[in-house]
């Protein structure tokens, strides 16, 4: 069994941005920012769907530009 | 292992993980990986934790929050929590804000089985208000004290 010998994996943030921004276009056909917005204006019909890709967006810093901007 | 060792395990991991110590991120990351390697989890798959600029972490797949855990019988299960240290009246407790399960029959995801979803705690406000929380509150949920839960088709 796995479970005690790992790394806890580092995500820069250009790699999460990455992913967020794959992950929603792919998935919801918009842009990262425009995701965050969508959702922080509570217009994602339903967001748990894409709960994994909000939990990616936590591993940014609240600070981050991408918040800023939505 | 056998199942004494496995129990041995499990409470030790328990007992590091709501101690809220330094190992205590780990721990739970192993107890999760203890109890779903033997389960429901393929040989080959293996949680992990996903951490970046920011202060939180995200408890997923291997290769992040949105990599989905192989099963025994090739489907998938997407998970995300996100476990966080609170300060109580008896020292730091590792806790979980909230997490997201996934049953699905792809690796993409394009075909979703059921999706169940907890939030325990809403991150304070006046902070990035980005968690899964109210706006997952749709066509169906329960609230109990601690918890919402929701569970949705695919």
């Amino acid at each position: 069994m796995q479970t005690t010998t790992y790394e806890p994996l580092k995500l820069s943030r250009a790699q999460i941005v990455d992913q967020l921004e794959a992950g929603a276009r792919r998935r919801l056909h918009m842009s990262a920012e425009e995701f965050v917005r969508a959702y922080r204006d509570g217009r994602l019909a339903d967001a748990g769907r894409v709960a994994d890709l909000l939990m990616l967006a936590h591993l940014l810093d609240e600070r981050d530009p991408l918040f800023v901007a939505a | 292992m056998s199942l004494p060792e496995t129990l041995a395990e499990v409470r030790d991991l328990s007992a590091r993980y709501q101690s809220g110590k330094a190992d205590a991120f780990d721990a739970f990351r192993n107890l999760v990986s203890l109890i779903f390697h033997a389960t429901i989890l393929s040989a080959n798959g293996s949680v992990r934790l996903s951490f970046g600029p920011g202060r939180d972490l995200v408890l997923g797949g291997w290769r992040g929050p949105t990599d989905p855990l192989p099963l025994t019988n090739g489907t998938f299960l997407r998970v995300s929590m996100m476990p966080y240290r609170e300060e109580t009246e008896h020292g730091p407790r590792v806790k979980v804000r909230s997490s997201s399960y996934q049953y699905q029959l792809d690796a993409d995801g394009e075909q979703p089985v059921f999706r169940f979803v907890l939030v325990y705690k809403l991150r304070e406000a006046g902070s990035v208000d980005i968690d899964p929380g109210l706006g997952l509150l749709g066509s169906f949920f329960v609230t109990t004290y601690t918890a919402q839960i929701r569970v949705s088709g695919g």
